[in-house]
């Protein structure tokens, strides 16, 4: 069953107001629940978009990628101290990264936006599965130094409860060539791809996992406005989409960064991961059906 | 980055979303109160192809810039926030990384300026 609320077009012109509030109540919950369970909430809102009002692809993931930046800076204004980013890493992968998201937001330009449908239907899939793995901090002081990442300087140290923690980065060079595909995809689908980054610096590079959290927000920012550079440069910029996306998930995200103190998210976790498998589907369905029409 | 830099960064943020935020807002309210559709607003929207018009638009207050002004003050944040980070790099007498962050600009620029057939 498809989820097509509306016909957002139509519902666009006829009744902007009430496109305009339902668009700012999903992507309210989109950033709450992104907050709650540590997506940035991007990733909900094409779909929100797509599936629930019946936007076009390409515009939806132009206000997406808006939608990633504010959730990325609004995490960064609100965060009381950053001890944790490391800004040398952040910056060093970036380099590929933007590079990645230049090249992905093309070739978004060029897809069709079905095959666009049914990448971001499996992107979903993994991104649910990757979510799902529960990670801890690792000790990673004892590994052994890594040439280039000492040449690049890239060792840095945190701190925990019980004082500053030392470690050591390894492979600079895979995690880089991994982030230009980060990067690709972010610019391909219109997300922050940020889960991807931090399993990229938290397996790959054996970066401590709440380092590598930090600094994949400062990092998915980045990335994303370079996206954002070829959407507007292609005419993929809505500003009637995008303004009641930021309005909403702005003030979802700060509302969700307050109660995941307050809340049981692991409750809440697993139902979202089941809502991403279902949304997931929905794309899957949607891409297929454009594909190979009845 | 250092502690001030940080300080800073935070009260940047804070405010330019903020202010984003309420051009927006102002933008939207202004769209509903003047019945403007959403074909009108696209093509208001495609006007503002200089900044000339764009800061005209801007003063007189028309919605659509409205709303363009709030996007874009989003999309500039992670970029002041790279600047910022430039001049963090630059202090310490960093070459490398101050170098990285002006590639890194350079790359989004250039996504800015390709225009595909």
């Amino acid at each position: 069953m498809e989820l097509v609320l509306a016909d957002a077009g139509s519902l666009l012109d006829r009744h902007p107001l009430a496109f305009d509030l339902l668009v700012i109540l999903g992507a309210a919950v989109a950033g709450c629940f992104g907050a709650l369970v540590g997506l940035g909430g991007g990733i909900l809102v094409t779909p929100l978009l797509v599936l629930g009002c019946g936007m076009d692809m390409k515009t939806a993931m132009g206000a997406s990628l808006l939608a990633v930046i504010a959730t990325s800076s609004g995490a960064a204004a609100n965060r009381t101290k950053d001890s944790l980013s490391n800004y040398r890493v952040g910056m060093f992968l970036e380099v590929a990264a933007t590079i990645g998201a230049v090249v992905g937001a093309l070739l978004a330009a060029l897809a069709d936006p079905a095959w666009l449908a049914l990448l971001f239907g499996c992107l979903l899939i993994v991104t649910a599965i990757l979510t799902w793995r529960k990670k801890e901090d690792t000790l990673t002081h004892h590994l052994p130094v890594d040439p280039m990442s000492k040449r690049l300087r890239l060792d840095s140290r945190y701190e925990t409860r019980d004082g500053w923690v030392r470690y050591h980065i390894q492979r600079p060079m895979p995690g880089f060539a991994v982030m230009i595909a980060a990067g690709m995809i972010s610019g391909l689908l219109g997300i922050g791809s940020g889960v991807l980054k931090v399993v990229a610096m938290d397996s790959l590079m054996k970066m401590p996992f709440r380092v590598s959290t930090t600094t994949s927000n400062f990092m998915i920012g980045l990335t994303a406005v370079a996206s954002v550079s070829v959407y507007t440069a292609q005419g993929f910029m809505d500003p009637l989409v995008a303004a009641p996306v930021l309005l909403g998930i702005v003030p979802g995200a700060m509302i969700g960064a307050r109660l995941v103190t307050v809340l049981k998210v692991r409750m809440l976790r697993t139902l979202f991961l089941l809502a991403l498998l279902i949304i997931a589907a929905q794309m899957l369905f949607r891409g297929f059906g454009e594909l190979v029409p009845t | 980055m250092t502690g001030v830099s940080q300080k800073f960064q935070r009260r940047m943020l804070r405010t330019l979303l903020a202010v984003a935020l309420g051009l927006l807002l102002w933008g939207l309210i202004r769209l509903w109160m003047d019945g403007i559709g959403h074909h009108a607003a696209l093509a208001e929207f495609a006007r503002l192809d200089t900044i000339a018009h764009f800061l005209r638009a801007i003063l007189r207050a028309e919605p659509v810039a409205l709303l363009a002004a709030g996007m874009a003050l989003v999309a500039v944040t992670p970029a002041l926030r790279l600047l910022l980070l430039f001049i963090d790099f630059a202090a310490q007498r960093d070459a490398l990384y101050a170098v990285i962050c002006v590639v890194v600009g350079a790359v989004i620029v250039v996504g800015g300026v390709i225009r595909l057939p």
